[in-house]
């Protein structure tokens, strides 16, 4: 079952050593190369927990977590920005890069591109808006052309329109690009809208109650919310997670 | 501009002009306190050597100032690298800030002999503490996120701390700084109490003849220099984190 061109997490379980609960348990899944995954749940069930993990960023207590790509490969995006506030946008988008000693900055301007940022390339973060902040720090995610890209509620500190105008913009990188993407979120909006495939996190300790590949068409806009189809999987992964808060 | 001067200095005017009247009526006997116009006079014409020592005490300063300032990073990045070493270590950098200058500057003198060694090494234990504190908070204060994406590039030690910490505690580390070249002034000071020349001595010997317009001429001049100091490292720290810092601008 395992193969090279999958990541694999196998009777995955998590506690901390500073409080010995389980904030994981029982972890089976299985995310093909290529595939845009979003894991919803309720606060606290693990979601950020996971995802650290399948960066090397957390170990598991019990079970494995194979994931063949090497670090280097990933992108991480964070709730919040966090640019370098000394640096300006070209700066920050080359950092990974720099790091590595393999600088290119076409290849950074490109980022800037995708994320349509490159105007404000010689920009200081207190310079920018919220929403060009989050363009900065997707764009520096992509720098290293991530096989793997990783992403923890970036947009929730966002307004709605700006919200949803990412959503598009990384709606259509990933249909151009097929890259592998798992996203957190607390929005049932944004996880149908976006990805292919959702899972349902029960709260604390955080197990899959919900795994379902969407049935929605591969190009979306902003019509796909008014469209029954949307409405319905929204309406099913929504009971699923009332599910999870309430019952144990 | 000007006028930000100009406050501070109204009080000190009408002081010293309340105390040239108390002192010219003798009100107030001039062997205890002198008339303003006669620390005055010590100041402008009299003695030259006052300048002097003004001149042998800021090198003091500068050079204790400085050897605190890269000592204190050196050492607080040091003990950021390991809880361990930083359980070990840190008592002793609190010792800097404990330690009873008076008791030790005799220590340093027969160590380091009289003369400027053992001013600055005076200098130096006084003002080190609040750089290694703050530098050591700042280096700490690194965003969590970050770390992590430092540690998913797989950067070395090196760049994570050039790169991300330092930067990341600059401000701690100029807000330290500017504690400590005040101390560094005052160290500098209670070492040439003991180890002779500058300021120190100055208002030692004045002191035991009885010349209280040298000691009031020498403690102004003394005060004077804390606080061009503590504005030059202000100035100079505001210049720095807008450079460096740019959201500071
Ligand atoms: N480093 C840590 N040490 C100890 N406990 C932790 C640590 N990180 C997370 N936890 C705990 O693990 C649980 C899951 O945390 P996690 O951040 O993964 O949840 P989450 O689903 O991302 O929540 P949210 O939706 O609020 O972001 C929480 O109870 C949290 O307190
Ligand atoms: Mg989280």
């Amino acid at each position: 079952m395992v193969s090279a061109n999958q990541i694999n997490l196998e009777n995955v379980q998590k506690k901390f050593s500073s409080d010995q609960s389980l904030v994981l348990d029982n972890i089976n899944l299985n995310i093909p190369f290529g595939e845009f995954l979003t894991i919803l749940g309720p606060s606290g069930c693990g979601k950020s927990t996971l995802l650290r993990m399948i960066a090397g960023l957390e170990t598991p207590t019990n079970g494995q977590v194979l994931v063949p790509i090497n670090t280097n490969e990933m992108g991480f995006v964070f709730q919040e920005a966090h640019l370098l506030p000394w640096r300006n946008v070209f700066e920050n988008v080359v950092l990974p890069q720099e790091l590595k000693n393999n600088v290119n900055q076409l290849s950074v301007d490109e980022a800037l591109k995708k994320f349509d940022i490159l105007d404000a390339k010689n920009k200081y973060p207190h310079e920018l808006s919220g929403g060009m902040k989050m363009r900065a720090s997707l764009a520096r995610a992509l720098v290293n052309k991530p096989k793997l890209l990783l992403l923890d509620e970036p947009f929730s500190a966002l307004d709605e329109i700006i919200r949803q105008k990412l959503c598009e913009e990384l709606r259509s990188l990933w249909e151009r690009e097929k890259i592998t993407v798992v996203f957190v979120t607390h929005s049932l909006q944004e996880a149908t809208f976006l990805s292919e495939r959702v899972i349902v996190l029960s709260k604390k300790p955080g197990k899959i109650i919900f795994d379902e590949k969407l049935n929605l068409p591969q190009i979306r806009t902003k019509k796909l919310y008014s469209s029954l189809e949307f409405i319905e999987l929204t309406e099913k992964i929504y009971n699923f997670m009332q599910g999870a808060r309430y019952e144990k | 501009m000007k006028s930000k001067f100009i406050y501070p200095i109204l009080p000190l005017i009408i002081i010293s002009l309340a105390l040239e009247i108390l002192v010219k009526t003798n009100f107030f006997p001039s062997y205890l306190v002198p008339a303003p116009s006669q620390v005055f006079k010590v100041l402008s014409f009299e003695n030259l050597s006052l300048w002097k020592a003004l001149g042998q005490t800021s090198l003091a300063s500068i050079l204790g100032f400085t050897i605190s300032l890269v000592l204190g990073v050196l050492f607080a990045i040091l003990l950021s690298t390991s809880k361990l070493i930083e359980k070990v270590f840190y008592p002793y950098a609190v010792f800097f800030q404990t330690v009873p200058i008076i008791a030790i500057a005799p220590l340093l003198v027969i160590w380091l002999g009289y003369g400027l060694p053992t001013i600055v090494a005076s200098s130096i234990i006084v003002s080190i503490f609040p750089v290694i504190a703050n530098t050591l908070t700042g280096l700490r204060s690194t965003e969590k996120p970050l770390l992590d994406l430092f540690r998913l590039y797989s950067a070395n030690p090196k760049d994570t701390l050039l790169k991300l910490k330092l930067p990341f505690a600059l401000p701690s580390v100029l807000v330290g700084a500017r504690i400590s070249s005040g101390l560094a002034v005052i160290g500098a000071i209670v070492g040439e109490f003991i180890a002779g020349g500058g300021i120190g001595e100055v208002v030692n010997v004045s002191r035991t003849q009885q010349r209280v317009d040298i000691v009031f001429a020498a403690v102004f001049l003394a005060a004077l220099l804390g606080l061009a100091f503590f504005l030059l490292i202000d100035f100079i720290s505001k210049a720095t984190l807008k450079a460096w810092h740019a959201s500071e601008r």
